[in-house]
């Protein structure tokens, strides 16, 4: 759907040479699933509030159809990227009790005294890209779970479905103990304990709108 | 709004996914069918399967007999603080003042909704009071909880429910708590899910001797006491009776065409204009109808519905439920493992929500299940969503401002407590107008569907 969408928007991006061309978080368009495992079974939340901006480095010109962008410096995509979720807006897809699951989460995550996850980029590299499709990206850049602030690598894809919407998606592999973060073992219902794994999955799909 | 318009819906396929795994732990632990319930109980422990959210700061408005139990059953909410009173009459302020001691008092329900410090309004102001109340609270930006009915007239209701509608970022829930109740939710999926066959028709009654007279020395205040069996309101079937429809209408996944309705004053020929006793018949689509009864001039049976269908009928009262099989019926996967109860010559399937923890705290599954009334349901509902909203509510505006274009959007993914939205409200007091007309004009009405519409 994504590459048809991107396949449909023929007309380039052209931004002003010594202008920077922002895109802020569209309401009510993002999607993010956090995914981890327990020894009962594996779980996952979702939030639909992404906040933050991306914006492309003066003389950047993306053309989505032709699968070109001008201005790159070397594979490098000028861009700062700053992306914010609140903790409060991540919520449990469990079938019972799923508050239960959120105030957990709010609780290990020490909400109250760190309530938001922070991404600020200091790199995006172009891996691959093509005529119609979305391009393939490298982003690294400063992820702060908990107070704690890891380097990560991770790969994007960046499409522009028309000339005013830009889509970044994604997935991040980390373990909670590297923000030490202690994997929850809660005991629910008085059933035995459940313990989480330390392995988590962040898949994003941010929808973002030019200013 | 619509956050939670469906979050009461159920259907047959729901119905057969869920059925079957409590067969299997039926078959695992030889018990009924049961479901869990959020009430503390009697014995000592606290069950907290509605969890404990974000505290919400209340006021109540409206702090008659009613407002007072709303207050009782706030002080009960852990996280339900009662923070300002409203009501015109002064003693009844000060009567109430005693079960929210902190509470600022206001006789100006317009410097309560003023006051920064009220998250939430509680409406129990007689009926054809609400919609300027609701209408100015909405506008306030609180959360309100309005009773049910929502008003007495449609257009009214209307105001209401589209006020309620475009106001995205708060909540509104109507009075109707039985759509909160764990066990009305717990038998929506025999009543939908096909183990009654086809539905044919129901029956609910609501019969409680008592005059519903209410005195005053003031003559001005004892009028507006009366407003249930005055001009002013909508009687036995509207004021009441709402309930017991809005809850037919739920199940059946339906709304009435048309009630004939009738009604007479049979033992309190006090000056009153409502009828102490009403009957209504009910006609909804492909031929089902559905016939009610209330009367202030006998107790028996007090309280209960039935939902015949050609396979089986439940039968609802007093928060437990029964299914009565026909003989030609198919077993049903669950059934040799349930409680049996027998009533004079009919044998009741059990259909027990909350069985579980009864078991746990040493309850005989025979005595009431819920210890508390359902009014404590729907506050405990509201309260939870109210938490959970305004967080999500306050995360937005933080991260996009004042473009709420994606609010409706990112609020429908939220998992929220079962309770009716405006929606039913709409629906339930739409129902509840067209009955009293009926019963008053003692003939048929129509209920034309575009009064639903809005």
């Amino acid at each position: 759907m994504k590459n048809a969408i991107v396949l449909l928007a023929s007309i380039a991006l052209a931004t002003n040479a010594g202008a920077q061309t922002r895109f802020n978080s569209q309401p009510g368009k993002s999607s993010v699933k956090l995914q981890g495992s327990s020894t009962f079974h594996d779980w996952e939340m979702e939030g639909r509030v992404i906040g933050g901006y991306f914006e492309l480095g003066s003389g950047v010109a993306i053309d989505a159809a032709k699968g070109a962008i001008t201005g790159l410096k070397g594979e490098v995509l000028p861009a700062t990227v700053r992306a914010n979720i609140s903790l409060t807006t991540i919520h449990s897809k469990a079938e019972h009790l799923p508050e239960v699951m959120d105030n957990l989460m709010l609780g290990y995550m020490n909400a109250t005294n760190y309530p938001t996850i922070r991404y600020i980029s200091s790199s995006l590299t172009v891996t691959n890209s093509g005529p119609g499709k979305p391009f393939e990206c490298s982003a690294t850049g400063d992820l702060s779970i908990a107070g704690v602030t890891n380097k990560m690598t991770f790969p994007v894809t960046l499409a522009m479905p028309d000339p005013t919407h830009l889509e970044a998606a994604g997935t991040v592999h980390f373990k909670m103990t590297d923000f030490k973060v202690s994997p929850p073992a809660p005991h629910p219902l008085g059933l035995p304990t459940m313990k989480c794994g330390d392995d988590i999955t962040i898949i994003f799909d941010w929808v973002l709108q030019k200013r | 709004m619509n956050k939670n318009e469906n979050s009461s819906d159920f259907d047959r396929r729901d119905f057969i996914k869920n059925s079957s795994l409590a067969a299997l732990m039926a078959m695992m632990g030889g018990t009924e069918l049961k479901a869990q319930t959020s009430a503390p109980s009697t014995g000592g422990t606290v069950y907290t399967e509605i969890p404990v959210g974000p505290t919400v700061k209340f006021g109540v408005i409206g702090l008659g007999e009613w407002g007072r139990e709303i207050l009782k059953t706030l002080a009960l909410l852990p996280n339900a603080p009662v923070v300002a009173l409203c009501d015109t009459y002064h003693a009844s302020l000060q009567r109430s003042a005693k079960e929210a001691p902190k509470a600022e008092k206001f006789e100006d329900y317009q410097k309560l909704l003023a006051s920064k410090d009220v998250e939430a309004v509680v409406i129990a102001t007689p009926t054809h009071l609400h919609k300027q109340i609701v209408l100015d609270a909405l506008a306030a930006g609180k959360h309100v909880y309005c009773e049910a009915p929502l008003a007495t007239t449609v257009a009214d209701a209307k105001a209401i429910a589209a006020a309620a509608k475009a106001a995205v970022k708060v909540v509104f829930q109507p009075g109707l708590q039985e759509r909160s109740h764990p066990q009305r939710g717990f038998l929506v999926p025999f009543i939908r899910g096909g183990a009654m066959g086809q539905n044919i028709m129901a029956r609910a009654q609501w019969h409680k001797k008592g005059s519903w007279r209410r005195s005053s020395t003031n003559a001005e205040h004892e009028e507006e006491l009366n407003y249930r069996i005055g001009k002013n309101g909508l009687g036995l079937a509207g004021e009441l009776g709402v309930h017991q429809f809005d809850v037919t209408s739920w199940f059946l996944k339906s709304r009435p065409t048309a009630v004939t309705g009738f009604g007479s004053i049979m033992l309190w020929k006090d000056g009153r204009t409502a009828p102490d006793t009403v009957q209504a018949v009910f006609e909804y689509p492909e031929g089902v109808r559905t016939m009610y009864d209330a009367s202030l001039c006998a107790s028996f049976e007090n309280a209960y519905e039935v939902y015949y269908g050609v396979d089986s009928t439940i039968m609802v009262r007093d928060e437990k439920a029964w299914l009565f099989k026909e003989v030609d019926a198919a077993l049903l996967g669950w059934e040799v493992y349930a409680r049996k109860d027998q009533f004079y010559t009919e044998t009741g399937i059990a259909l027990v929500a909350n069985a579980t923890k009864q078991s746990a705290i040493g309850q005989s599954a025979t005595s009431n299940a819920f210890a508390y009334q359902p009014i404590y349901y729907a506050l405990a509902s509201f309260t939870n969503n109210v938490g959970i909203v305004a967080r999500e509510v306050s995360s937005y505006t933080e991260n996009y401002g004042d473009d709420l274009s994606g609010l409706p959007e990112t609020l429908s993914h939220l998992k929220l407590q079962p309770a009716a939205s405006w929606r039913e409200g709409l629906d339930a007091t739409v129902v509840a107008i067209k009955a009293n007309e009926a019963i008053l004009a003692q003939q048929k009405v129509a209920i034309d569907s575009q009064l639903f519409d809005l």
